[in-house]
């Protein structure tokens, strides 16, 4: 599923959560609206995991949670991670730039909602910028952020002990493996070589 | 020998008390204080304990009681922390009851371990007031019980045991929360999410990424009849479902991390 573009945001009062609505493409190039939903501190987790207070990265980032996967357990530094991550996201809206000014560039936002049938209060909230509606519903609590560093620390530290572990039975398996190698020379080199085999034919001798 | 002398002593027999009686109880009396003094000398070095009709009592400087151990048929260590909450004490406890299972199952005479928060205002009532931990013969309960009228949460293991229908069950006591990760760590992500009509695909973003992977179980509510469905996405970040049409559903999920 390819998202073609963020159509809209809006915070759904009765559960406090956020709702994006996208226009997405099938891979067999059918397309519909797509509701994304969200709580508002999922910002401000994000915040602690990649250790930045950039509202508009966090953003991107929740807006392509569901096209750009999450490296969870790296041990690259946060600042790392969310740059990696970026410059995943990036790539997939290159793409998909090109798609969205082939086939939906004729039709405005609220042209889709209408169509769609969606509730008057998604028409409506087309009339903001959906990532500034974002931003302004999903503000970083810093209570959340300290909790969340924690876990995020932690996480980091697992990944890298786990690598390191990778690396130790790498590291075993080489030199197994240079010792299965030269243990394979000195076989080799202790059986002569043999160029040529004579082969002497003998007649059955009968008895009797 | 010497005990036979002193056997055979005419003024013991005369019923008089023998001298050698009262150097024997005057040694008995001088070892028992010797070892209060020990007791009172080394071990404390501030504050009061105290041996009261059975009880041992530890307390601050100023009397303030934050200890005790408390003697009888229902053996009992009492934590009187001081500090914010004084209208609370934790307790380790344990007494034999019997329990009435009802509906025809019969009476359980049990040992039952207690640890948890009670209400201080008749600490010998254990009115429970918090978490506690209950320990049984043939269950187990770990439980929230406020003293505030709140409803009550539990896990139970082995509910109603030795009643052979009720044995190895499980018992979950309360409710998920909903459209909530408190951890990237947490066993279960559940919810129940209204999509209006005009959507043909629904997205939830967990509200932390999950450390490992996580299985979305989804139900489609849709009352409107039969309409093709399935999940289309998922990773530790979020889950998608896409269906046909795009009339208004409701969509639970239950999904563990693995």
């Amino acid at each position: 599923m390819k998202l073609l573009e963020v159509i809209c945001a809006r915070l759904e009062p009765t559960t406090n959560i956020m709702h994006v609505v996208k226009e997405v493409e099938m891979p067999d190039g059918s397309r519909h609206l797509n509701l994304s939903a969200f709580h508002p501190e999922t910002l401000s987790v994000r915040a602690a995991q990649f250790d930045t207070t950039d509202l508009d990265a966090l953003v991107e980032v929740m807006l392509y949670s569901d096209h750009v996967e999450e490296d969870t357990n790296s041990n690259l530094s946060p600042a790392a991670a969310l740059s990696l991550h970026r410059g995943k996201i990036a790539v997939v809206k290159s793409t998909l730039t090109k798609t969205l000014s082939k086939v939906t560039a004729s039709e405005t936002k609220v042209d889709k909602l209408t169509k769609a049938g969606v509730p008057q209060e998604y028409i409506d909230a087309a009339a903001e910028d959906p990532i500034e509606v974002i931003k302004r519903h999903c503000q970083i609590d810093d209570r959340i952020v300290k909790l969340c560093k924690r876990e995020a620390a932690q996480r980091r530290s697992d990944g890298q002990q786990e690598q390191g572990n990778v690396r130790k039975v790498d590291a075993k398996f080489e030199v197994l493996r240079q010792r299965e190698l030269i243990s394979k020379t000195k076989v080799a080199k202790a059986v002569p070589k043999v160029t040529h085999v004579k082969v002497t034919l003998h007649k059955n001798k009968r008895v009797g | 020998m010497t005990e036979n002398r002193y056997r055979s002593d005419p003024r013991r027999q005369q019923g008089k008390i023998d001298l050698n009686d009262i150097i024997i109880d005057m040694h008995r009396r001088l070892r028992a204080g010797e070892t209060a003094l020990r007791i009172g000398n080394t071990a404390i070095e501030d504050g009061n304990l105290v041996v009261r009709n059975g009880d041992i009592v530890v307390s601050l400087s100023d009397d303030t009681e934050v200890m005790r151990i408390v003697h009888g048929d229902v053996p009992d260590i009492r934590f009187f922390a001081t500090g914010v909450d004084s209208d609370r004490f934790g307790a380790i406890w344990g007494e034999d009851v019997s329990i009435d299972l009802g509906s025809g199952f019969g009476i359980v005479d049990t040992t039952q371990m207690h640890v948890g928060v009670y209400d201080s205002t008749v600490p010998e009532d254990h009115v429970r007031d918090g978490g506690s931990l209950r320990l049984l013969v043939d269950d187990a309960i770990l439980e929230y019980i406020p003293n505030n009228g709140d409803t009550d949460t539990h896990m139970r293991l082995n509910t109603y045991s030795r009643v052979d229908p009720f044995k190895e069950v499980i018992t979950f006591k309360g409710r998920w929360d909903n459209l909530y990760d408190f951890s990237g760590l947490t066993a279960m992500s559940v919810g129940s999410v209204d999509v209006p009509a005009g959507f043909g695909s629904f997205t939830w973003s967990y509200v932390q990424t999950y450390s490992t992977t996580i299985a979305p179980i989804v139900g489609l509510v849709n009352t409107a009849g039969l309409v093709d469905w399935t999940i289309t996405a998922m990773s530790t970040a979020s889950f998608t479902v896409t269906w046909s049409g795009t009339l208004a559903k409701t969509l639970n999920f239950w999904n563990p991390r693995l």
